[in-house]
């Protein structure tokens, strides 16, 4: 650069600098609509800064070696604006403590300096000491900002607009590509929704094979199906000749219902048969009742006989009275007569040896021996003879 | 470059811190490259967008009881399966489990009126019958991590018994009492956010839109300790392995169903339900004194995503008689993933499971 010369082509690196600090700093200052200068450059840095370059001492602009010389230029910054922050920080204009936190760290550095130490080669460790010193606070002040109640008046309705425009938008932009016949996200997305249903039924299949309510065809049951099925298809096939005597069986089902009507009286038929049967059992049963009936007849014949001959001894009874009136008198006749009896009985017994010794030589019955009682049969003649007859039948 | 230049800083040290700007970027201009998810596994099963992984053991497996693995709605499972190294995955399938996870994918337009009562009695059910199949069990374990934990407590209240044998809540958050939710609990509050606008606005919520609220919990840690703890990484030289995955899965947020975060704004976070016993899915009410199976219950201390009265309400809720609630030093990530999880989480992990897996 020519001595003690600005560049005539090329802008000067100063003036440059300061037309863009007083640019930015009246945009900063007209944006946040406060005091300009005095908000947009409140630690007067830039102030500060453009300062210190222009009342530079000339070797450091007529020098480009000593203009570029780090440690210069870090000394000559330093000890401009150190020197403000510190009053600023003395003075309340550090609510929040950065200041201090920065300005401690800028003496701990330029004591390494001071101290023979060069200077950082990574601005970056610089930077890093910084944050680390200052980044609780700044944390802790925009956490405080964006919980407080301004800050969310500020965001609920930017929050609110932002979505009623998207909104907007997007409809808008739905019915702009509609029109064009082009298909929309809403058309996509119902197109998904629908493969989604038909994964949903697939899944629920799937579930239900899982969960064994239904099972799964095997091989071995579709070839058992497959020949049950031809048992059955043989079975069916005489069918379609089947079908051809239909006419036929028409005409005999008829034959048949005529059969049927002739064959109905059968039935009572049947029955009266069926009472006739009975009927013969019943007279069967009477038959065998009525089999002792000749016998009974005969008995009751003999029953009228022997009523006829009860008669007669009854009409003989009669007569008894009358007989037992001459029973006195046949005591009478019988006391005499046991006198006689006595003295037969002593014959008797002399004619019973002798008969008994006949008798060794024959064998006539005993029944002779009522014979030898002539009282009795002379007595007794009729009860005896009635007896007799009777004892006889 | 003058002479100064070249004695003070060396040509060659510039070099290589030029070298390592133009990696930090590269990494911040063309995006995180980072390989994830490396534990070896297949898809057993799908439905609609999910997906069930089930991981190849390498080991002979020790414990017939399998893993179900349940994450969020939002956000990749894979956090889970990081990287080789720094995987609870990776470390349980070496110990001879069998670890399934139900991946839910991502949801599309159609999936906008997904709610809980698809993920809990449709989704979980189905998925707990496959694992049963194909591990040839009747019994499994369910672990749940942050919205997952949730999910899968609803789970077990509603089929407490078997096959369910145990139960993990890994910073499950149950308790959404106003005060214990943090900037949540204000932004969340029913006077200063309606999600119904959101969902009918979005559909699906999209994944930035959560993750910018996650990352707004803490702002300057994660909109700029980040990327400081990236450059600090590089221009030391240390491994930038775990930082990669990290920002990977952080950036890996997924769309949120509309009519599934309406009831989780409006039912959790501000009407609190779920502790009440109000939450009813399909008609049947969400009892969590149901619960009787052995819970380990586990929270960190630092985690701001699920603070540790949401996780530990828990406990006073179920009906378990085995239960434990196992605080770590942690946050809401790092719970699981990192140095500290491989030295305190997985080994407790193990050792809980051990005698409840055979």
């Amino acid at each position: 650069m020519p001595e003690g010369g600005k560049p005539q082509g090329s802008a000067d690196p100063t003036a440059l600098w300061r037309q863009w600090s007083e640019t930015t700093s009246k945009a900063w200052s007209s944006a946040l609509e406060a005091s300009k200068e005095q908000y947009a450059d409140s630690y007067n840095l830039y102030r500060s800064w453009l300062k210190s370059v222009e009342n530079a001492p000339d070797p450091t602009k007529l020098n480009p070696l000593g203009r570029m010389n780090p440690k210069e230029v870090w000394k000559l910054w330093f000890d401009s604006t150190v020197g403000i922050w510190r009053t600023a920080a003395e003075s309340g204009g550090d609510p929040l403590g950065l200041l201090t936190a920065w300005l401690k760290l800028m003496e701990d550095t330029q004591a390494r300096i001071s101290s023979g130490e060069a200077l950082p080669t990574n601005l970056f460790a610089f930077y890093k000491q910084w944050y680390d010193a200052t980044s609780a606070t700044w944390a802790k002040f925009v956490e405080d900002a964006i919980s407080s109640e301004q800050f969310l008046e500020l965001v609920r309705p930017f929050l609110e607009s932002y979505a009623t425009f998207f909104k907007t938008f997007r409809n808008a932009e739905e019915e702009y590509v509609r029109s064009l016949q082009i298909p929309t996200r809403s058309d996509v997305a119902r197109v998904a929704e629908l493969v989604i249903s038909l994964e949903e039924k697939i899944d629920q299949i799937d579930d239900a094979f899982e969960e064994g309510y239904a099972r799964m065809a095997t091989r071995q049951s579709i070839a058992e199906l497959e020949s049950h099925i031809g048992q059955v298809a043989s079975k069916l096939t005489p069918l379609s000749t089947v079908a051809e005597k239909m006419g036929t069986m028409e005409i005999i089902t008829q034959r048949l219902s005529h059969v049927e009507s002739k064959l109905d009286p059968l039935s009572a038929m049947a029955e009266k048969v069926g009472a006739i049967e009975g009927i013969t059992q019943r007279l069967g049963q009477v038959e065998s009742k009525l089999d002792p009936l000749p016998t009974i007849l005969d008995q009751v014949r003999s029953v009228e006989g022997l009523a006829q001959r009860l008669e007669q001894v009854e009409s003989k009874l009669d007569t008894l009275p009358g007989a037992l009136q001459k029973a006195g008198e046949l005591e009478r006749l019988t006391q005499r007569m046991d006198q006689v009896e006595s003295k037969l009985s002593g014959v008797l017994a002399a004619l019973e040896k002798l008969v008994a010794q006949a008798s060794a030589a024959s064998t006539k019955p005993a029944t002779t021996a009522p014979r030898k009682a002539p009282r009795k049969t002379t007595r007794q003649p009729e009860v005896k003879s009635s007896e007799a007859h009777v004892g006889a039948e | 470059m003058t002479q100064e230049l070249s004695t003070e800083f060396g040509i060659e040290d510039t070099l290589s811190t030029l070298k390592k700007y133009e990696t930090g970027m590269r990494i911040l201009l063309e995006g995180v490259q980072a390989n994830t998810g490396q534990t070896p596994k297949e898809v057993i099963w799908t439905k609609n967008k999910a997906k069930l992984y089930r991981y190849a053991p390498e080991v002979e497996k020790r414990f017939p009881v399998p893993i179900l693995l349940i994450y969020a709605l939002i956000n990749r499972p894979y956090v889970m399966d990081l990287m080789p190294g720094n995987s609870l995955v990776e470390y349980l399938v070496h110990q001879g489990f069998d670890v399934y996870m139900l991946d839910w994918g991502t949801p599309g337009d159609e999936d906008k009126n997904l709610t809980f009562e698809n993920y809990v009695l449709d989704y979980i059910p189905r998925t707990v019958r496959k694992v049963l199949k194909h591990s040839h069990a009747d019994e499994f374990t369910l672990l749940g991590f942050c919205m997952g934990g949730t999910m899968a407590a609803m789970y077990a209240a509603l089929f407490p018994d078997k096959p369910l044998r145990n139960l993990i809540l890994l910073t499950a958050p149950i308790d959404f009492t106003l005060e214990n939710l943090g900037l949540y609990g204000v932004w969340m509050d029913e006077k200063n956010f309606n999600p119904d606008q959101l969902a009918d606005a979005f559909g699906n919520i999209p994944g930035d839109l959560i993750d910018t609220g996650n990352r707004m919990v803490k702002p300057v840690t994660n909109y700029v300790g980040t990327y400081v703890t990236m450059w600090d990484r590089i221009l030391q030289d240390k491994s930038m392995d775990t930082w990669l995955a990290m920002n990977k899965w952080v950036n890996d947020g997924v769309p949120f169903p509309g009519a599934a975060f309406k009831q989780w704004i409006r039912e959790f976070y501000q009407q609190n339900k779920l502790v009440k016993g109000q939450i009813f899915l399909r008609g049947r009410r969400v009892d969590l004194s149901r619960i009787t199976c052995p819970v380990l219950n586990i929270a960190g201390k630092r985690d701001h995503i699920c603070t540790l009265p949401q996780a530990q309400a828990t406990m006073s809720l179920i009906g378990s008689k085995d239960k434990e609630f196992f605080v770590l030093d942690a946050g809401h990530v790092g719970l699981v993933t990192g140095s500290d999880a491989k030295k305190n989480l997985w080994p407790h992990l193990r050792n809980w499971l051990e005698p409840r897996s055979k």
